[in-house]
């Protein structure tokens, strides 16, 4: 059986990507945070939130509530990105 | 060692301090926020935690308003020159230390009104005295939370409700105070404050720090990169990333981490407790010793561990000298870099010996320097 494949939650700054994962850890929601590739295409040299794909809804109301801008939403699979609106 | 010296820096630091400074070179020595692997992505951890800590410590709710420095003069810096243009308005206290007069009076020569408000014989800055100096242009009023000469603590709260009431920005410099008298930025009605990392923070020198409200928009002092926006020609938008461009003193900020821990775990207020119970027992003793003239505010509910004074008839430096020589205390004496301070307590010629107490201090500190003093004092008057 294959695990779900992973999401990518890319960020303008390191610093916005620690603001959001320690918010959600303090709700108890661990996640990691990796460099985004470059081939994302999302603009400079960006980081993620990598998560389960039912985690994104609850990062994308963290990082509202926390007024910080998400660039972009991608499923990671070994065939490459996909982009989720 | 008797070290009074904390106005200036604070020493010795709390072991934790240099342990995780040494921890950050020799185990997590990665840049934060560049690269993405393992060691810059735990060094940036701990970036983000000074983060949160200096937000807890001042009551910030957002830890990405604050943002590193090297000091609260770059802090400083940043914000006066972030903030004014030519045709506003600035308003400053004659307390100002030359982190502060400096940049308004090179910004007055590009166009920028400044204005003095003259505070009391103690020192002290009060409300009335600001207000006298508003003018419709007004944008920022530039206050010291206490005096780095003579100890005197102002009413900022007081006067952070006269900027807020009139929509004029409010800048604090708190190198005397942070870690060491408790801060609200929300309660105190601050938009931004300048603070040093190794003072009362307790961290190590060549940290400092800039709390910036939401509200604002600095033109940043320098330009580069940031680990964000890097395919922009222009730095981003949003903080701390605007104001960062470099590399981060990551070791330095290792251990500002641990100092603000520390303080955290002790709580500020009892800080500011233990350092009245010792600034009030060291007025006490030095009013008792013939030919010393103590300057700034007599009750220590209304000023820091900073305490100013001259023995009759000595020159200040060289009784510094001779207590470091011949007492092995550690003080400072002169001018300190606050010329407008001096001018204002009428000892702008002659300076002032300052000791400087701190979290640390003990009341053998306190006993010892009295003990000092008395013997300096008898020995110019025989």
């Amino acid at each position: 059986m294959s695990l779900p494949a992973p999401c990518l939650v890319v960020y303008a700054s390191l610093n916005q990507v620690h603001r959001v994962k320690r918010h959600l850890y303090q709700g108890g929601v661990f996640v990691d945070m990796v460099r985004a590739p470059q081939c994302l295409g999302v603009r400079g040299c960006s980081f993620a939130l990598r998560c389960e794909a039912a985690l994104v809804p609850e990062i994308r109301r963290a990082s509202q509530e926390l007024a910080i801008e998400i660039r972009g939403v991608f499923t990671e699979s070994p065939d490459g990105y996909g982009a989720i609106q | 060692m008797t070290y009074l010296d904390h106005a200036a820096t604070s020493w010795p630091k709390p072991p934790a301090v240099t342990a995780a400074m040494c921890a950050m070179i020799e185990q997590a020595g990665g840049n934060p926020g560049r690269s993405g692997h393992r060691l810059a992505m735990r060094a940036s951890e701990t970036v983000y935690a000074c983060r949160e800590n200096l937000a807890k410590i001042f009551g910030v709710r957002d830890p990405l308003r604050i943002c590193f420095t090297s000091n609260a003069t770059e802090s400083l810096n940043l914000a006066i020159h972030g903030l004014l243009k030519p045709g506003d308005h600035a308003v400053f206290s004659s307390m100002e230390h030359n982190s502060v007069w400096r940049p308004l009076r090179e910004l007055e020569r590009r166009g920028v009104g400044i204005s003095m408000a003259s505070a009391g014989p103690d020192g002290i800055v009060q409300p009335d005295s600001v207000v006298n100096q508003l003018r419709p242009e007004t944008k920022l009023i530039v206050l010291l939370h206490a005096s780095n000469v003579n100890g005197a603590l102002n009413p900022t709260a007081d006067i952070g409700c006269v900027a807020r009431e009139r929509n004029i920005r409010f800048l604090v410099d708190a190198a005397q105070t942070a870690g060491a008298v408790p801060i609200d930025v929300e309660a105190m009605q601050i938009d931004i404050l300048a603070f040093p990392g190794h003072k009362g923070l307790l961290g190590p020198q060549g940290t400092g720090g800039l709390y910036v409200h939401e509200s604002i928009r600095l033109e940043p002092l320098k330009q580069g990169g940031t680990g964000s926006d890097s395919e922009s020609s222009r730095q981003p938008e949003f903080a701390p990333d605007r104001y960062e461009s470099g590399t981060l003193n990551t070791p330095g900020i290792a251990g500002l981490n641990e100092g603000v821990k520390f303080l955290l775990e002790r709580g500020v207020e009892e800080v500011q407790r233990h350092e009245r119970t010792l600034t009030g027992r060291l007025l006490a003793g030095l009013a008792e010793i013939p030919m010393v003239q103590v300057y700034g505010p007599r009750d220590s509910h209304h000023r820091t561990g900073v305490i100013s004074f001259n023995v009759d008839g000595c020159d200040p430096v060289l009784v510094a000298d001779e207590l470091d020589r011949d007492f092995d205390i550690a003080c400072r004496a002169g001018l300190h870099c606050a010329y407008l301070a001096h001018r204002t307590q009428g000892t702008e010629k002659t300076g002032t010996v300052r000791f400087s107490l701190g979290a640390l201090s003990t009341e053998r500190d306190v006993d010892v320097a009295l003990a000092a003093v008395r013997t300096l004092a008898q020995k110019g008057r025989s």
